[in-house]
């Protein structure tokens, strides 16, 4: 009961977090000076990272999708196949895991030892709204950041499948000319939808998070775990229901393939 | 004034405050001194609305202090500065920056030029000289960062000026001196000060009042001499440590 109680505040908060996210902005408080600083922080530093996990879940996405198409001698689709289920789903989410671990610990932490050390008391009392002068433009830097990376991020993993396919003897040519067949405008509108939704529930979780971290060091340290936790589950819940969403609105509209 | 009036605050099971009873005066100096976890820090921080009372009421320059009515609070909140027990500076900005926040986000002056005499004038009250003024809180000294937190609430110029425990992690030339300061800021400045420690010598230096707190209640209030002579056990306790 309990866990349940705790878990409808948690969503409560968030949701209002992201009412006064967007109240804020279109009134016109977000300090864009400041959100470029924090892409910065947050964004510029993540790129190697990111760059590096893309190339390697695309040529994981090869290896695999190569050893079932094999048994069916099917490895001319490899290139389609491949990219497709990177694009729509292992590519987004597991980007997406990855910048829940690096850049949501990292605005948690950071939030949650502003909160412990009284820092935003102190803006409170200063006169000004802790949401609007430190939430807001870290929830937009984290937004225009994961969104930037996981499309950075999905370009590299077509590229790590691109270029590790020969490896396992297919051609790059072929690998390449087969993508267009089997990958549609819509897996691209959905891998796109997914970034955003994904970079924006990164920011909403790890600044409620951390704003909402209380009790010192073990406070700090728990509400990054929440953070981490928290996002793994939406992450995962979201694209269930994305994914559910796509499959609908394409019987729905009769647009390309699954 | 600050009113404080039959205030009880508990977190959990345990009543940190009990049926507080205390008002100080405007242009006074009170020191309200305790044990660690007595609830001092609680006490300023439901003067100021970061924490509610479970009962009881308080009123700062006759305006109820209500952590639901944001207008009121924010009417408090502006005639109020409180000093945190750590500096509470904004990493991420430099001594300058967080100086002038207060000045910036109360409006008090949008010259640039205006608010970095401002800036200048409370940090030569405190005491610092003007080659901090770059420096980011992490490259200072822990009693500087203290120094720069009270120029950074003394720039948005408070009419009551709170202290939470002071000289935590002070050594004693610096806890003397930031005695002193505290001192000629409440007599200067005529601001009405209310200062929470459990540093007896600090409450003898500074405080025209003194109010011990015990158990969640007020066990003694008045002068620095009456407190001399006091007989309720803590007082006794404080004496000896003191003498």
């Amino acid at each position: 009961m309990e866990y349940i109680l705790n878990l409808t505040k948690t969503l409560g908060g968030m949701i209002l977090l992201a009412e006064k996210w967007i109240k804020l902005t279109f009134q016109g408080k977000t300090r864009w000076g400041f959100v470029i600083d924090q892409i910065f922080q947050v964004g510029v530093k993540s790129l190697g990272m990111t760059l590096i996990a893309g190339m390697f879940v695309g040529a994981i996405m090869a290896l695999q999708i190569d050893v079932q198409l094999k048994d069916f001698g099917a490895e001319s689709f490899l290139g389609g196949l491949s990219t497709s289920t990177t694009l729509r789903n292992v590519g987004p989410v597991l980007i997406a895991f990855l910048l829940s671990g690096k850049v949501g610990a990292y605005t948690s932490a950071e939030l949650g030892t502003m909160e412990v050390t009284e820092q935003l008391n102190a803006i409170r009392l200063l006169g000004a709204d802790p949401v609007e002068y430190i939430i807001l433009p870290r929830i937009w830097a984290v937004i225009i950041s994961s969104f930037l990376l996981l499309i950075v991020g999905l370009m590299v993993t077509i590229l790590g499948g691109v270029l590790f396919s020969q490896f396992i003897g297919v051609n790059a040519l072929s690998y390449i000319q087969n993508i267009p067949r089997i990958v549609t405008g819509w897996s691209i509108v959905l891998s796109v939808v997914k970034s955003f939704v994904f970079g924006t529930l990164i920011a909403i979780v790890s600044c409620y998070k951390g704003y909402t971290a209380r009790g010192g060091a073990v406070g700090v340290g728990t509400a990054v775990q929440s953070c981490a936790v928290t996002n793994l589950i939406l992450i995962i819940f979201t694209d269930f229901f994305l994914s559910m969403i796509s499959s609908l609105l394409q019987e729905l509209f009769q647009v390309g393939y699954l | 004034m600050i009113s404080v009036k039959q205030v009880s605050k508990s977190f959990g099971e345990r009543r940190v405050l009990n049926q507080i009873t205390m008002q100080v005066a405007p242009g006074e100096c009170v020191f309200v001194l305790g044990k660690s976890g007595v609830g001092k820090s609680v006490l300023l921080k439901l003067m100021v609305g970061l924490n509610s009372p479970e009962s009881g009421e308080i009123h700062v320059a006759g305006l109820k202090v209500d952590a639901e009515n944001s207008q009121t609070l924010a009417q408090i909140r502006k005639k109020c500065g409180l000093v945190f027990q750590f500096p509470a500076l904004l990493d991420s900005v430099s001594v300058f920056e967080n100086i002038s926040f207060g000045i910036r986000a109360r409006e008090i002056s949008v010259n640039p030029s205006e608010i970095e005499a401002k800036v200048r004038e409370k940090l030569s009250l405190v005491g610092l000289n003007e080659k901090v003024l770059g420096k980011f809180p992490t490259e200072l000294s822990f009693s500087t960062q203290k120094r720069v937190s009270i120029a950074r609430t003394l720039a948005v110029e408070p009419d009551y000026l709170l202290f939470d425990e002071p000289t935590t992690g002070m050594d004693p030339i610096a806890t003397t001196g930031l005695n002193h300061l505290i001192k000629k800021l409440s007599q200067e400045l005529k601001v009405t000060t209310v200062v929470v420690s459990h540093d007896i010598k600090s409450a003898f230096a500074v405080g025209d009042r003194m109010i011990l707190l015990d158990q969640g209640q007020i066990v003694f209030e008045g002068s620095a001499e009456k407190f001399k002579t006091s007989t309720a056990s803590l007082a006794k306790q404080f004496q000896e440590e003191m003498f």
